[in-house]
């Protein structure tokens, strides 16, 4: 197994190429089909084998002179909602690697600015702030999921949504923000004190580990599909 | 007369004819619309079709293997697998003992 490689991530650039080369009828049909697909509770990597599938039935719609919906023979919604219903669940790792990574690498980031400025000398550590920060981006992504959910939804019934719902996720958006910026954290204390060179290797080091086993889980994941 | 609403009969039917169809010879999607139109299923559709055989996918009873179409794109090829046999089989009993039962009450 080659834990340099990471098999989804292929199959996402690889969908990613082949929905741009699509003529722009298909290209729009998939597209909306895909982002409706993307909110459901589906395992990532089964949610990329059948954008593949799709993308070769538009294909072969193509090759035929056929319009592609005329090919699937009902409406989209009911389509997708027919592929979503057996799918399977997503185990958490899914969910919880991509951020870990996010996070460790945003951290990094914040980390070496702070000690560029600060330098080598001051023993601080990981501070708290970072981590609640952390923390609060889930429960965004999270809320956000679901308002996309229900806006793909609305786009493929090609039902005009509410006023309601089109503002929502702006809305959720600008009161996290506001939340952010006036929560009362805890600035001076650190989750873990210590010297700012050990920190950073540490958090290094678990950006490695974190990358290797996301690779590692996702070139495991690919053994159960026919996606080749 | 009443309009017979088939799609619930259907339902229970057509994954059998499905694994039947993939039996005779390894097909493709399009291929299995064909057939099932042929033999009278003129409502199926590839849209009906993709999620029956996904789930089939899932459940093991076939599997699935990309290989280059005449048309250009590769193509996802359909062959059963044992279980999908064993299935068959006790799909094809089941099948014929409700029809028996069913002939009989409307004899």
């Amino acid at each position: 197994m080659n834990f340099f490689r990471n098999t989804y991530k292929k199959l996402v650039q690889e969908n990613k190429y082949e929905l741009t080369e699509m003529p722009v009828k298909s290209f729009k049909a998939l597209n909306s089909m895909f982002k409706y697909l993307e909110t459901f509770e589906v395992s990532l990597f089964e949610l990329e084998v059948i954008k593949k599938d799709l993308i070769g039935m538009a294909k072969e719609a193509e090759a035929e002179g056929v319009d592609f919906l005329d090919k699937i023979g009902m409406p989209e919604k009911e389509f997708c909602d027919s592929l979503i219903k057996d799918g399977i669940k997503p185990s958490y790792k899914e969910r919880i690697l991509p951020w870990i990574i996010d996070f460790l690498i945003a951290d990094i980031i914040i980390y070496t600015v702070g000690w560029l400025f600060e330098g080598t000398s001051s023993n601080c550590g990981f501070p708290i702030w970072l981590l609640e920060v952390d923390l609060l981006c889930i429960v965004i992504d999270i809320i956000m999921l679901k308002v996309q959910r229900k806006q793909a939804g609305h786009v493929l019934a090609k039902k005009r949504s509410r006023i309601k719902d089109r503002y929502e996720s702006a809305v959720l958006f600008m009161a996290s923000v506001f939340i952010i910026m006036f929560l009362p954290l805890p600035w001076e204390d650190f989750v873990i004190p210590g010297d700012r060179r050990v920190i950073f290797c540490i958090l290094t080091a678990l950006l490695v580990g974190a990358f290797f086993g996301n690779n590692y889980y996702w070139n495991r994941c690919s053994e159960k599909y026919n996606w080749k | 007369m009443i309009d017979m609403d088939k799609s619930q009969m259907m339902k229970g039917i057509l994954e059998g004819c499905i694994l039947k169809i993939i039996d005779k010879s390894e097909t493709y999607g399009y291929e299995i619309v064909e057939q099932l139109q042929q033999y009278g299923f003129t409502d199926v559709k590839e849209g009906t079709l993709y999620p029956l055989l996904l789930r089939l996918e899932k459940k093991g009873l076939i599997a699935a293997t990309f290989k280059p179409s005449p048309l250009g794109p590769k193509r996802k090829y359909y062959n059963l697998t044992d279980a999908g046999k064993e299935y068959v089989a006790g799909f094809y009993e089941v099948w014929n003992e409700v029809k028996q039962t069913v002939e009989g009450i409307f004899r």
